[in-house]
């Protein structure tokens, strides 16, 4: 390939990518625009006002599939659903949006609403849930928490090398070794709370039931007895215990589990 | 059979009789009043022994320590088995006095036989003296009155340790360090050194001369208020320090050379004697409105309203603004006496006592006051009196008659209380807006950060940018111990740079002896010899026990012994230039050759 070729390749890949962040950007305010409209006809025309919002969540839903997977964006999103009335399916985008951005206030106001519209409610098991201890390191942002861990890692190692380095009377007497400890312990730490975070979706999936009227059963197949008497409503969360084509194991607050439909479950 | 048995059997029995020990073991010969010396019984190959006896003696607190320390020693030398068991008893001697005497006796029973510890005479120093350390109390001023609150200050004086091996005096952070807080009591000045604690400091040390000697002079200070006349009691004040004998010098994680104590001795100084001693406040002069107030005060008296019905309550604000150096401790000043022998009987008074507020250096006092005839047109001046230690009398403040108005009491309607009861409270107080629970909060707008991939992820390329640091301090490290090695190993040195040596030196050579000359000293820089030492014979053995093949010693055989014969003979020794193609191929053969260096020549080298 030539000089020029490759040239022409990396240009036309720029304006690509300059067009698709265009077609994105208009896309996202189509969506918002929708979601505006909404919310301005809910009293006086609820059907236009409905179509709004389903042009809202279509919208924000499409740059998601794209892969702008953002906790702003998943919030909007729940937010559209919550106007339509899909509860279970509002909870679920919630909690994917806790996943990017904890600690965000008007993320919690809006769960906290939309788990009060939930017909079933469980009562937490005892005991200290993961949610209880990783409060105190969400009131940093995902992002603020890496760059903080790494610079605190990187000044660590950074002082151990100088006072390997150099000659160790002036560095020992500025940064004495448990300079270097303390700052690779801090930044050890915080690194750790970012790494729970990013892990806790794969060992610790959760998830929500989007429709009423979810049969839990004792298996993954209809033909296994239903493990309760009543089916679930929309918005019940629960654990993910195992994946099986078209199934889900769960395991309810209360602590009982059972299967159901993947269809009828979101999963975050 | 049975007799060859029994003879075995009573021979080994003899042999574990004749191997059983014990040694009597005393870690110091010299000791301090107060400071255990320690004694370890080592009971070898026994399996079992009662605990030592030690005989009654003044001059010692003994303990014997009730569990024993056991240890098993098994070797095994060309499938010769050989074991040894110990069991050790630690007994602590806390020298009562100071002197010289005997060990009482120690004697230790184990079955039918019984040891005792050989006579031994220690050596025991008192560990209070003011040579090294001392304590001082003062107070500002010197003698303080009753009841006036002073700055009371302990100096603790410490000579600075000064090492002549190392060259080293001990500052006055690390001096500090060496305070033992466990042989502490620091009486009056507890709450202080909490303090100090709780907020990670420590008292400030400075270095003085005093009598013409170097101290370090560590200074706590506390607020202090004597509540009664003569001698004041302190608590027990007694300051314990290790205080260092010797030093070593060791190194830390990173190789840095650091100091440690390798010895040290207790030292105490105590504060037995009552320097400081309170003064009684003089009986003549007292005004009757003296409460024990001791300083320099302000009065100050306010009263709200001024203008009220007969019986309606006045709020009488008394404050009393401290105006001393160092301030009163106000927590406990007495308010003035506001009754009705000071206020007449145109006023109600309540007979509780009044609890005042302590703003900064001021103390408020409220009083309710409620005049029980319309007649009365003043409240009369309050009068607040005080001990001043700068004069040495009291001092009296009046306040200045306050002007009310007092009008006959109202009789209210029924209709009046209703409408007083049913004003809006709105009208009368802020607004207060009460949050409504639940509903949606409005969407994030959209901005740029809607378009990004929000989610992190933790791959390869994470793991590689973190793992970049540790990587190069692990060079580092390894840099670090490189150059300590080579600084310390001159043969190594040489030996890592002779290849570079050997090229320059045949690239210089003129002749064929100096093209010699240059492998000779490449092998001897190699092998670690002195230089100048290797001859031909040496040079082909060495590199055919370094690995050089038949074909490679003849060569280097043959081109030395040519160097040789140039030596003695220049017309004989060919073309240098053709000489130094083939040494210079001879090199970079040697070169590969997996040298050792043996003991026998840095041994060599050495002498």
């Amino acid at each position: 390939m030539s000089v020029r070729a490759l040239l022409l390749s990396i240009a036309f890949a720029l304006a690509a990518t300059g067009l698709a962040r265009a077609d994105d950007a208009a896309d996202l305010a189509a969506a918002q625009g929708a979601y505006d409209r909404g919310a301005e006809l809910q009293r006086a025309d609820p059907a236009a006002s409905r179509t709004q919002f389903e042009a809202a969540v279509k919208g924000f839903q499409s740059l998601i599939d794209r892969g702008l997977v953002n906790g702003p964006l998943l919030y909007n999103v729940g937010n559209a659903q919550m106007q339509l009335g899909q509860t279970g399916a509002a909870i679920g985008s919630y909690l994917r949006a806790q996943r990017l951005m904890p600690g965000d206030g008007r993320l919690q106001a809006n769960l906290a609403h939309a788990r009060t519209q939930v017909k079933d409610r469980f009562d937490r098991g005892s005991g200290l849930l993961l949610e209880d201890v990783a409060g105190w390191w969400h009131l940093l942002t995902q992002p603020s928490r890496w760059w903080l861990g790494f610079a605190a890692w990187l000044a660590a190692w950074s002082l151990v090398i100088v006072r390997l380095l150099t000659p160790w009377q002036p560095i020992a007497r500025v940064f004495p070794p448990a300079t270097a400890w303390a700052l690779g312990l801090v930044g050890a730490v915080i690194l750790a709370t970012v790494i729970v975070d990013v892990a806790a979706p794969i060992w610790r999936p959760v998830g929500v039931t989007v429709s009423d009227g979810v049969v839990v059963r004792k298996g993954n197949g209809d033909g296994f007895e239903p493990a309760f008497a009543e089916p679930l409503s929309q918005g019940v969360e629960f654990r993910v215990l195992e994946e099986r084509p078209g199934w889900i194991q769960i395991r309810l607050p209360d602590g009982k589990s059972g299967w159901i439909r993947s269809l009828q479950a979101s999963t975050a | 059979m049975t007799r060859l048995v029994a003879i075995l059997a009573l021979l080994l029995t003899t042999l574990a009789a004749r191997a059983q020990t014990v040694e009597f073991r005393m870690q110091e010969r010299d000791g301090w009043v107060g400071s255990p010396m320690v004694m370890e019984v080592d009971v070898q190959n026994a399996a079992d022994a009662n605990a030592p006896e030690v005989a009654a003696t003044p001059d010692f607190d003994v303990r014997v320590d009730p569990s024993p320390r056991r240890m098993e020693w098994r070797q095994s030398i060309n499938g010769r088995n050989t074991s040894r068991s110990s069991l050790i008893w630690r007994i602590e001697f806390t020298p009562k006095r100071e002197g010289k005497f005997p060990l009482p006796e120690v004697v230790l029973r184990s079955g039918s036989r019984t040891w005792r510890n050989p006579p031994q005479e220690v050596s025991v120093t008192s560990s209070t003296s003011n040579d090294t350390l001392r304590l001082e109390v003062t107070t500002d001023p010197p003698n303080p009155w009753v009841g006036q609150s002073v700055k009371l200050s302990l100096r603790i004086l410490v000579r600075p340790f000064t090492s002549a091996q190392h060259g080293v005096t001990l500052d006055e952070s690390q001096m500090w360090r060496l305070h033992d807080d466990a042989g502490c009591s620091w009486g009056i000045l507890q709450p202080r050194i909490r303090e100090l604690a709780q907020s990670n400091r420590r008292p400030a040390g400075t270095e003085q001369v005093i009598d013409g000697k170097s101290w370090i002079v560590y200074e706590i200070e506390t607020p202090f208020t004597p509540d009664r006349a003569g001698p004041v009691s302190l608590g027990e004040l007694r300051v314990a320090w290790r205080y260092p004998t010797s030093l070593t010098v060791g190194r830390d994680f990173f190789g840095s050379p650091e100091l440690s104590l390798s010895g040290v001795r207790p030292v105490t100084a105590t504060l037995a004697e009552r320097s400081i001693v309170a003064r009684a406040l003089p009986e003549n002069g007292r005004p009757a409105s003296f409460r024990g107030a001791v300083g320099q005060f302000e009065l100050r008296v306010a009263a709200k309203p001024t203008q009220v019905a007969m019986g309606d309550p006045i709020t009488l604000s008394i404050s009393i603004i401290d105006r001393s150096r160092g301030g009163e401790e106000l927590k406990t000043l007495q308010p003035p006496p506001v009754d009705a022998d000071a206020l007449g009987d145109a006023f109600r008074v309540p007979s509780d006592p009044l609890a005042g507020t302590v703003d900064g250096a001021m103390k408020t006092f409220t009083q309710t006051i409620r005049p029980t005839t319309t007649t009365v047109t003043q409240i009369p001046p309050i009068e607040f009196s005080w001990f001043d230690p700068a004069k040495g009398e009291y001092e009296t403040a009046r306040s200045q008659p306050i002007d009310i108005r007092v009008s006959p009491s109202e009789r209210l309607t029924s209709d009046r209380i209703e409408s007083v009861a049913t004003t809006p409270a709105a009208s009368r107080q802020t607004a207060s807006l009460t949050e409504v629970d639940g509903g949606l909060v409005a969407n994030i707008a959209p901005t740029a950060a809607l378009l990004r991939d929000g989610r992190l992820t933790l791959g390869a390329g994470t793991m590689l940018v973190f793992g970049v640091p540790p990587i190069l301090a692990a060079i580092a490290l390894l840099v670090r111990r490189r150059q300590d090695r080579m600084q310390g190993d001159a043969g190594l040195v040489r030996a890592l740079r002779a290849d570079r040596a050997a090229r320059e030196a045949l690239q210089q050579a003129a002749d064929l002896p100096a093209l010699c000359a240059a492998l000779c000293e490449f092998i001897a820089a190699r092998t670690s010899r002195a230089s100048g030492t290797v001859t031909r014979a040496q040079a082909v053995d060495l590199a055919g026990q370094s690995g050089a093949d038949d074909a490679l010693c003849t060569t280097l055989d043959q081109l030395l012994a040519s160097g040789e014969r140039a030596a003695f003979a220049p017309a004989r020794g060919g073309d240098a230039s053709t000489a130094r193609v083939q040494a210079v191929a001879l090199l970079q053969a040697l070169v590969r050759l997996d040298w050792k260096r043996r003991a026998v020549d840095v041994l060599e080298d050495a002498a």
